[in-house]
């Protein structure tokens, strides 16, 4: 594994799936401390886009609902 | 293969009185007959890794002197090694990702996601372990000791048994620390729920009768919400007047206990410790004409207090 790499420069799936694999390899006995030490830094990188992420389900929902309330009027 | 003959418990901790006080038909299936469903409780699961990972960080930090990034990265492999593949119910708080943001030692820049420790680091910590004549930091502590009553079959004393996560130094005083963690936000009473609480009372009592001062206790909330993670702390000081009076309610509920066991009739609550908490795991027995029919679905599963999660099958107990 390659743990030299900016977590900022991966998407979610691909910091999610390093996660796993230190994991996976860590309770395998095989993983080494950068790539635990690896492992945080992914995790927190993957927090603060999530914190940074608009809250937009709920919006985009009640868009989408009063778009097709426009639509249905006559 | 599993079995749930019954058999009186060698040991009683803080959660199987609290269990025979609130039904006693419940302390006899879960404790006499070891009967336990097979799913894994994510909150007690989530504990137990807490304490496994602050346990890893506090021997490494305290009693190795590995420097406070070591520490956080070894609290990580312990925690990622207790989580295993864990997987908690859908929508549950308390997932990989999110216990291990409650741990970190991070706090990020809105202030939402502070970790414990980050909250509570290890160098600056206002409570540091007790360290004892052997010059050992007691960053765990555990215990075992006799009560006046003999076991009815092994006639060997039954033994008061329990762990916490930390004895600690206060403010020149020492604390039996724990921390809880919670999926939920805190009451407004969260601090104020712990005085009366047996768990604690005992620590303090268990703390004293091993020959050490203590004051009382200090409890450590970590809530852990979908987006956010709270702390809260409460110091309970705990009076010699409160262990006199929690020891003398433990001797009367082991007494009652035994009585139970030797008229083999354990009551039924039939009340709100049926359906507190989403239910009793034990409710298709309770309302079965036959309840051993019920057997099957329960695997054997022996309480061991001693353990970070306590929840272990008979084959883990060792």
């Amino acid at each position: 594994m390659d743990t030299t790499r900016d977590p900022d420069t991966m998407t979610s799936d691909e910091r999610i799936a390093a996660v796993n694999a230190v994991r996976i390899r860590h309770m395998q006995g095989q993983a080494d401390p950068a790539e635990l030490s690896f492992a945080i830094k992914l995790l927190r990188a993957d927090r603060a886009v999530s914190a940074s992420r608009p809250k937009a389900v709920k919006g985009a929902k009640a868009k989408v609902e009063f778009s097709l309330n426009d639509l249905l009027k006559p | 293969m599993s079995d749930h003959t019954p058999a009186f418990p060698a040991y009683i901790d803080s959660t199987m009185r609290a269990t025979f006080v609130q039904c006693e038909q419940r302390f006899f299936n879960q404790y006499c007959r070891r009967l336990a469903t097979t799913s894994t409780s994510p909150d007690l699961h989530a504990g137990g890794a807490v304490a496994a990972a602050l346990e890893a960080a506090r021997v490494a930090f305290y009693r190795d002197g590995v420097s406070r990034e070591a520490a956080r990265d070894i609290c990580f492999a312990a925690f990622t090694k207790f989580w295993g593949d864990y997987e908690p119910p859908e929508r549950h708080n308390k997932t990989f990702t999110n216990v291990w943001a409650a741990l970190d030692d991070y706090a990020s820049p809105d202030g939402k996601q502070v970790g414990y420790l980050a909250k509570y680091p290890l160098d600056t910590d206002q409570v540091q372990p007790f360290v004892g004549a052997d010059g050992n930091p007691s960053v765990e502590f555990s215990f075992a000791i006799p009560l006046p009553f003999a076991h009815p079959v092994s006639g060997e004393p039954i033994m008061y048994v329990g762990r916490f996560d930390m004895f600690g130094v206060y403010g020149g005083g020492n604390y039996c620390v724990d921390e809880k963690t919670t999926g939920r936000g805190f009451s407004y009473n969260w601090t104020e729920q712990w005085g009366l609480r047996g768990q604690f009372l005992g620590y303090c009592w268990a703390a004293k009768q091993s020959g050490f001062r203590c004051e009382g206790a200090i409890i450590r909330g970590i809530a852990i919400l979908k987006t956010e993670i709270k702390h809260l702390q409460a110091v309970k000081a705990i009076p010699n007047f409160m262990l006199d009076r929690w020891f003398e309610q433990l001797k009367h509920d082991v007494s009652r206990m035994l009585s139970c066991w030797e008229r083999n009739y354990f009551s039924y609550d039939f009340a709100e410790a049926c359906s507190s908490y989403g239910g009793c795991q034990y409710m298709q027995m309770c309302s079965a004409a036959n309840p051993d029919i019920w057997l099957g679905d329960y695997t054997e599963r022996m309480w061991n207090p001693l353990a970070k999660d306590p929840t272990e099958t008979k084959d883990q107990v060792t």
